[in-house]
């Protein structure tokens, strides 16, 4: 059965939780943002993750020859989950420290390494993933994008489709078919890329989602012309390196976090109207919470140690989206029989936003039916 | 002891229970000469005294120690009040005084209306009242079987006029306490008893073809394995966080009650969504008395509702949340675990 290991805050986790809240608070209290839901999607804000970076709260895992920390996992957790729970304004930064820099330190030449991770530690390197197509969302083996080979390198042609920030990001890892499947295996013969946005040949076109914000793009590549140096990993073993980044991608708490911000916001006014019904919703939310705060942990510390525990983090995010769903609809629950009058100022907003944003995390990062699917197999049943 | 030590304990518990005829057991009740060869087997052992203190020829385990235990009984839907013996026996012993060898069951102290787990399997129950524990044998006479349900519970009929032990509890030990010990043993056992039916479910649906192909092979159904899966995993992670805090504050401060409110009221709600998914995955076959997934889901069902079900618990957590001067949750969910 899935396992997770329990990872323990020392005491300087605990004095790095007081300095965020801190740093935090004091953005607050000078407007320095307005807390968002799901805002390491949907707020991003390149002032606010230079402030971060020169805090060292970006890259904190890495190693200090790269503009990293040498910190432990246990930090970084500290970190994102408060700026979450916070609801800051983290998007701009949230793709690249997270997954592309982890990435680009496990794969990566030391070239590489050394011209991209600095920056992203500074807060001033953004990036965007290039995995779903227009004709391959859960399918992703599908893909069409190809990449050829020249006398001095690659030619890179296809659509990349739903990559978050692409509009404001300095580079994109892209899946590109770089020979043919085998048979029906179609898991071979794709690579990896780390394409430099800025090059000739690149359209990034901004797509607004159900609330209107244009925080995902399709992105087209007409025949660009890629350095030989441009391959991240290995030539032909691009699946796998997806689904190590996509292990990174399932199990932060992000996967369970960004709607507590609206049902926080709201909690004195439910205090207010305290009852029976409402005490149950809330002490639900909050076991379920922590439980799977518990777990996410675990997979924090699985990667760590250096296993892979990509069905594991799929048991974080199939669970934690539910949750997220479920607290916003367990909140409109508890705000039935309260007048709108007695709600908080700009809190319709950021429901309403909360609300719209709800399909997307049943979605981004393998749709429900794709984790479990995953799950199952990892049992044996398929 | 030690990880050890523990590690041998489970094995031996494991060994007795896969030897005992633990179906036969359990259609008769938990009643019977088999049921009794169990039970003096594990006596002999040593199991029942766990909790106790060597002074009392037991084995000085901390509580958070057997909730493996509990969960490994439950795994084999053993019908034996084990886990709620090593419970009062422990109790009895820290109050001082020499538990009796008796198979004890356990009077919520909140809900002293409840059905009785195991009463028709016990010869004793524990009750605590006005800070003293009473230890009472009771008599076929003095129970009346609730119909139908999981390891034999029962509901007093009248006070069982035989008072084996009165004795003040330890001070730490109020109502409040001896409720979330008892909850944290009936979470640990849900999550046993899901591990059980995820094992079943999985089986069941690998070797049942139908429309000429395995079960499992059917996306619906491999969701509802992962459901199992999923909220398994979540129950045994609250489990082991409750556990946690437990060994760290063994006399169940308000901190440990918080975390053995989260535990019950999580595994009580994985259990309804365990339960069902295992149904549908099983079809009919699961809805018959022959069938083992009814030993577990009869007890998941029963277990939600001992000592607090998830409703009860969960309001009290909320309530707490609601009535804190600026309340909020992020503080509560980021505490140290």
């Amino acid at each position: 059965m899935f396992q997770f290991p329990r990872l323990e805050f020392d005491p300087s986790a605990d004095a790095l939780r007081e300095e965020v809240r801190g740093f935090l608070a004091d953005e607050l209290q000078s407007d320095g943002f307005t807390p968002a839901a799901d805002c390491w999607v949907s707020a991003a804000d390149p002032e606010f993750s230079r402030k971060m970076g020169a805090r060292g709260w970006l890259g904190m895992t890495w190693p200090s020859e790269f503009g990293g920390h040498d910190r432990p996992v246990a930090h970084r957790f500290v970190v994102t989950e408060e700026m979450l729970a916070a609801g800051a304004p983290v998007a701009a930064h949230w793709i690249a420290d997270r997954q592309t820099g982890s990435h680009i330190l496990r794969y990566g030449t030391q070239e590489q390494k050394q011209t991209i991770l600095p920056r992203i530690a500074a807060g001033e390197c953004f990036t965007a993933i290039g995995m779903s197509e227009p004709q391959a969302g859960s399918d992703l083996a599908a893909i069409k994008t190809s990449a050829r080979r020249t006398d001095n390198g690659w030619v890179l042609s296809g659509r990349k489709i739903w990559s978050t920030g692409a509009h404001f990001s300095h580079y994109m890892i892209v899946l590109a078919r770089t020979s043919p499947a085998e048979g029906r295996n179609r898991q071979v013969g794709l690579s990896q890329f780390l394409v430099d946005l800025s090059l000739p040949g690149i359209d990034i076109s901004g797509i607004r989602d159900l609330g209107g914000t244009p925080h995902f793009n399709e992105t087209l590549f007409d025949n660009v012309e890629l350095p030989e140096d441009a391959l991240l990993g290995t030539e032909g073993n691009g699946w796998a390196q997806c689904m190590g980044e996509l292990a990174l991608e399932r199990s932060g708490p992000e996967r369970f976090l960004t709607s507590l911000v609206v049902l926080e916001k709201a909690l004195p006014l439910i205090a207010a109207y305290a009852d029976a019904r409402r005490a149950v919703e809330v002490g639900s939310i909050l076991a379920n919470l922590r439980v799977l705060r518990r777990m996410s942990l675990g997979v924090a510390e699985m990667l760590e140690r250096g296993e892979s525990p990509a069905t594991a983090a799929c048991v974080v995010k199939e669970m934690g989206n539910r949750l997220e769903n479920d607290i916003v609809q367990r909140l409109r629950g508890m705000l039935a029989g309260i007048p709108r009058h007695a709600w908080p100022d700009g809190f319709d907003g950021l429901l309403r936003e909360a609300i719209l944003h709800l399909p997307s995390n049943t979605l981004r990062g393998g749709t429900t039916e794709i984790l479990r699917g995953i799950i199952a197999r990892e049992m044996g049943m398929r | 002891m030690d990880r050890d030590d523990f590690a041998m304990i489970a094995e031996g518990l494991d060994r007795i229970l896969t030897d005992a005829p633990l179906d036969a057991i359990d259609k008769a009740g938990g009643l019977g000469t088999e049921a009794d060869a169990l039970w003096q087997t594990l006596e002999e052992s040593g199991y029942t005294l766990l909790c106790a203190s060597e002074g009392h020829g037991g084995s000085g385990a901390a509580l958070a120690d057997i909730l493996p235990l509990a969960a490994l009984a439950a795994r084999h839907a053993a019908a034996a009040p084990l886990a709620d013996t090593i419970l009062a026996t422990g109790l009895l012993s820290a109050a001082g005084q020499q538990p009796p060898a008796l198979r004890i069951g356990l009077i919520d102290p909140l809900a002293p209306d409840a059905p009785i787990a195991h009463a028709s399997q016990s010869n004793a129950v524990l009750s605590l009242e006005d800070g003293r524990l009473r230890l009472m044998r009771i008599e076929s006479g003095d129970i009346r079987s609730v119909h139908q349900t999981e390891d034999g519970a029962g509901k007093l009929l009248r006070q069982p006029a035989d008072v084996l032990v009165d004795c003040a509890a330890p001070e730490w030990l109020i109502p409040d306490a001896f409720r979330a010990l008892a909850a944290l043993i009936r979470a640990s056992q849900m999550a046993g008893a899901m591990e059980a039916v995820l094992g079943l479910s999985l089986d069941y649906t690998r070797d049942r073809e139908q429309f000429g192909r395995p079960l499992a092979k059917f996306q619906a159904i491999q969701h509802h394995l992962s459901d199992i899966a999923c909220e398994t995993a979540a129950a045994m992670a609250a489990v082991e966080m409750a556990g946690d805090a437990l060994c760290a504050d063994a006399k169940v401060g308000p901190r440990v009650i918080d975390e053995i409110a989260i535990a019950k009221t999580r595994c009580g709600e994985a259990a309804s969504r365990v339960a069902a998914a295992a149904h549908q995955a099983h079809g009919a076959m699961g809805f018959t008395r022959e069938y083992a997934l009814g030993r577990y889901t009869r007890r998941l069902w029963q277990w939600q509702d001992e000592f607090g079900s998830e409703t009860e618990w969960a309001e009290l957590l909320g309530k707490a949340v609601l009535a804190d001067n600026e309340p909020r949750l992020w503080p509560r969910i980021s505490q140290p675990i």
